[in-house]
């Protein structure tokens, strides 16, 4: 028999077909904010960070369809990071400012090794956005009641018989609304956060 | 057989609470939970992975007030 080939929900795998153009903008939606994030703290002009972002989603569109996604969490933001302080290395030597060069590179340096604390500070804040930018695209697939004991047990830790007598609703509603939207959002996040 | 009798793996409400069950195997619990209240408070008790971590707003932004777009 053969294997029906099922849809992938993971934003990363679909944006690997070329053919999916609306995924790749996603992704591409996605990211660009953060790469300017991270590119404004190493270059002052906005331009040049803009330069980077776009230096970067062009090696993105150009090797996302070779990327080989390791079983190893983390390696699609791994390769990312890795891209990107390339690219801010570059846009750096290319203008040779005459102070604060030697503190950059020390930081660059650093987010190479990717065990060192500024790479995980990074890493952090990828997957934080990634997250909660993937929250926003996914909240209007649920109820409003479901959506509200989510955001009071996961986003502010509270317990779920608290919320269920707040929102008027069973214990198992809440449960039910929270595992729900944390799988639609794992299946979402698959592959870009580790 | 009852509830009182029959109860979820470990591995499984873990599983539910953070989100990590198959579509079926979801709905299989979630029936299950209606009426066994000694699993559903496993359940609660479940403590945080690293993704739900992430996603915990600091306390100074936890007012409880929804703003709209």
């Amino acid at each position: 028999m053969m294997a029906v080939p099922q849809t992938s929900y993971s934003l990363l795998e679909r944006a690997r077909d070329p053919a999916d153009a609306a995924s790749w903008r996603k992704l591409t939606d996605l990211y660009a904010p953060l790469i300017r994030r991270w590119a404004r703290r190493y270059v002052a002009q906005a331009a040049d960070a803009d330069d980077v972002v776009q230096d970067v989603l062009a090696v993105l569109v150009r090797e996302l369809p070779h990327f080989e996604h390791s079983r190893n969490p983390g390696a699609f933001r791994t390769w990312l990071r890795s891209m990107t302080v390339n690219r801010l290395r570059v846009a750096w030597r290319s203008r040779q400012p005459a102070t604060g060069g030697d503190a950059v590179f020390e930081q660059l340096l650093q987010l190479e090794d990717p065990s060192s604390p500024l790479s995980h500070r990074w890493d952090e804040e990828h997957d934080q956005h990634v997250l909660n930018t993937l929250l926003d695209a996914i909240r209007l697939e649920f109820q409003a009641a479901s959506w509200r004991a989510f955001e009071l047990t996961v986003r502010d830790g509270r317990n779920a018989a608290e919320v269920a007598a707040e929102l008027g609703l069973s214990v198992n509603a809440v449960l039910i609304a929270k595992c729900r939207i944390l799988k639609r959002l794992r299946q979402k996040a698959e592959g870009l956060v580790g | 057989m009852s509830f009182d009798q029959h109860h979820l793996e470990t591995a499984t409400i873990e599983a539910f609470a953070l989100g990590s069950l198959g579509t079926a195997e979801l709905r299989r619990v979630a029936e299950h939970l209606s009426g066994c209240p000694s699993c559903s408070r496993l359940v609660q008790d479940v403590p945080d992975d690293r993704l739900v971590q992430l996603l915990r707003r600091p306390p100074a932004a936890k007012t409880g007030i929804t703003l709209t777009a």
